[in-house]
């Protein structure tokens, strides 16, 4: 091994590490600036996980599908995307990115998607799923990072939605039930788009929060476009019946109430 | 005082140097990587400008490429299925190997020329090089591994961080830094100066037989097997006989259409010679029963679009067979099989 080399890599790495750590410096007061003076509004998304009327517990918690097959849930997590605002002035995308909403990580349940500049706004918009996209595009970090473990390495593209559990309806072993979800092609395509109209138009001003509650319903995950019978279905791993699955979690989530929260003093001193 | 110091700086530098030579960091005297379009080749499919490889990050990505860490038992590496003198396949293996004895489905590829694949394995599944690579790691009959295992034992590995550093600028470890890394070496698997290359850029002439065999080839071959590639990154049903036993639908297995059972993706042809056996289950062991296979197809029984190309091999004579087979050979690139910037960096040590 050569020590030597790698100390004289490491001194001129140190050296350009100090002028990168300032050009990041600079790059962030901009971002910063920028964000204090033009987007100051923000909103919250908090989701909550509903099942027969109750909140989600997860190994404890006992449910029944519409057949009143019993089932409890370990593990219950999806990607949402692109999340949308429909205003008077028509719809713009203003937020690309995916988020994992993941039962186990309450703060994955507080969503604060990017919002434009202020106007009325009368719908939220986003899709269940990643879009093709960001599907084929290739290595990414953050919620798309491989290493989540919602990612098909054998044909490769996310998993949208995992929920795993058991059922004493089911054949697997250990009584299992797991439907992973995903797919971004035709026939097998399982992005399912989302649009959640507001009673009323709302103003957001600068400073102002969006405060949005939405109930996602798991139940709806077996019942509605297609009953799944834990006995018939126990698993839908690939692209098979994974677009069954995907016409019934179309319907999962509900607005429950969504408010302005004004904040009367701002920022700014003068 | 000053001159003695630089002199000193000068012979440790000159040490250094010489030390570098021992495999750990580097196999050649100073950088060596730049990954370059061949004359003749068509523009890359993958972007070279997002991750364009370097000395260092090839150095990573060929210690990951032979380090058996990377698998369950600690025994498997990449590079345990892909040997550097079989263009990477696997010699004289028809299914894949992976830990703990166990069989895979298909037959090991060859890795050359990725640059230029719009997706990867026999049916297309996976549809970027960078993610190429988790599906070994992860196959439970392949290195048994998760990803996120993967990274904490390099994150404990007491030279790791370091290579990352060297890399990356810093010694942060990630999925994406392992994977880029890992391409870097593969996008420099590039076999493009084999003697049919030579003869194309007027450096050698063919003998006459090794004429005929490219003129045949151009003639029976070159619609699926197209030049210079010697792929058209397809997928095609030659109407091998389905083994009962895999079952393996190939690219139906990905899109789920009917239309697409058993087809697989047009294998290149590049180092044909050196990656037996052949096809997507390597049921064939020489080149002869390849030829023999192609010749002695029933025209009557072909049907829809894909045979009408694969019609065209049908009846070729015993002689036609030779002259192909000659002209194959000359797609061997002893360069590229014998460089030895892809050598086995733990060999070297």
């Amino acid at each position: 091994m050569n020590h030597r080399k790698l100390q004289d890599h490491q001194s001129l790495r140190t050296y350009r590490g100090t002028h990168r750590a300032a050009l990041c410096l600079l790059a962030w007061f901009v971002v910063v600036l920028t964000v204090v003076t033009a987007h100051a509004q923000q909103v919250e998304i908090r989701i909550r996980h509903r099942v027969s009327g109750e909140d989600l517990r997860l190994d404890s918690g006992v449910y029944h599908n519409a057949l009143g097959q019993h089932f409890r849930v370990e593990r219950f997590r999806y990607y949402l995307s692109d999340f949308s605002w429909v205003s008077a002035q028509g719809q713009s995308t203003t937020d690309s990115a995916s988020y994992l909403v993941d039962q186990e990580d309450t703060a994955s349940m507080l969503l604060h998607p990017h919002l434009p500049a202020a106007q009325r706004l009368s719908a939220l918009r986003f899709i269940i799923g990643v879009d093709s996209a960001h599907n084929c595009a290739g290595l990414q970090e953050g919620a798309l990072d491989p290493v989540q473990g919602m990612f098909w390495a054998w044909n490769t593209g996310y998993i949208f939605l995992k929920l795993d559990g058991r059922s004493d309806q089911s054949r697997e072993n250990g009584s299992l039930i797991e439907y992973h979800i995903g797919g971004f092609q035709w026939p097998n395509n399982c992005i399912r788009e989302i649009a959640l109209p507001f009673a009323s138009e709302l103003s957001v001003a600068q400073n102002d929060t969006l405060l949005i509650d939405v109930d996602v319903d798991l139940g709806a995950l077996f019942d509605g476009a297609h009953r799944i019978d834990f006995h018939a279905m126990p698993s839908v791993t690939d692209a098979t019946h994974a677009t069954l699955i995907a016409d019934n979690y179309a319907h999962m989530i509900r607005l429950r109430s969504v408010r302005v929260a004004r904040r009367d003093t701002p920022h700014e001193k003068h | 005082m000053r001159s003695i110091s630089l002199t000193l700086l000068a012979l440790i530098s000159i040490l250094a140097l010489l030390r570098s030579n021992d495999g750990e960091f580097h196999t050649g005297q100073g950088d060596t990587i730049h990954f370059a379009v061949p004359q003749g080749f068509p523009p890359p499919v993958y972007d070279v400008t997002k991750n364009e490889p370097t000395q260092a990050g090839f150095e990573l990505g060929r210690r990951l490429f032979y380090d058996p860490l990377l698998s369950s038992d600690y025994l498997s590496s990449c590079s345990s299925c892909h040997q550097r003198f079989a263009a990477f396949a696997h010699i004289d293996h028809a299914l894949s190997h992976g830990v703990l004895g166990k069989i895979g489905l298909r037959n090991v590829p060859a890795l050359q020329n990725l640059a230029w694949k719009d997706a990867f394995m026999a049916d297309g599944g996976i549809r970027h090089l960078d993610l190429q690579p988790i599906a070994p790691l992860t196959s439970p009959i392949e290195m048994n591994e998760s990803l996120a295992s993967v990274l904490s034992k390099l994150r404990r590995d007491t030279l790791y961080p370091r290579l990352f550093a060297r890399a990356f600028g810093d010694s942060t470890i990630s999925s994406s830094r392992m994977l880029k890394a890992l391409s870097q070496f593969l996008l420099m698997l590039v076999s493009s100066n084999s003697r049919y290359d030579q003869m194309m850029r007027g450096e050698v002439q063919f003998t006459e037989q090794e004429q005929r065999g490219l003129q045949l080839f151009r003639e029976r071959c070159a619609s699926c097997h197209t030049e210079p590639l010697f792929s058209d990154n397809s997928y095609r049903n030659i109407h091998l006989a389905v083994d009962t036993a895999l079952r393996d639908s190939g690219r139906a297995r990905i899109t789920t259409l009917h239309r697409d059972a058993y087809r697989f993706k047009v294998p290149s042809l590049r180092n044909v010679e050196w990656t037996y056996p052949y096809m997507h289950d390597g049921r064939f062991r020489t080149l002869r029963q390849v030829m023999d296979y192609y010749a002695h197809l029933d025209p009557n029984t072909l049907h829809d679009a894909d045979d009408a190309s694969l019609a065209r091999t049908a009846g070729l004579s015993d002689e036609e067979e030779q002259l192909l087979i000659v002209f194959l050979k000359t797609l061997s690139d002893k360069q590229f099989l014998h460089d030895r910037r892809f050598d086995d960096p733990f060999r070297l040590r």
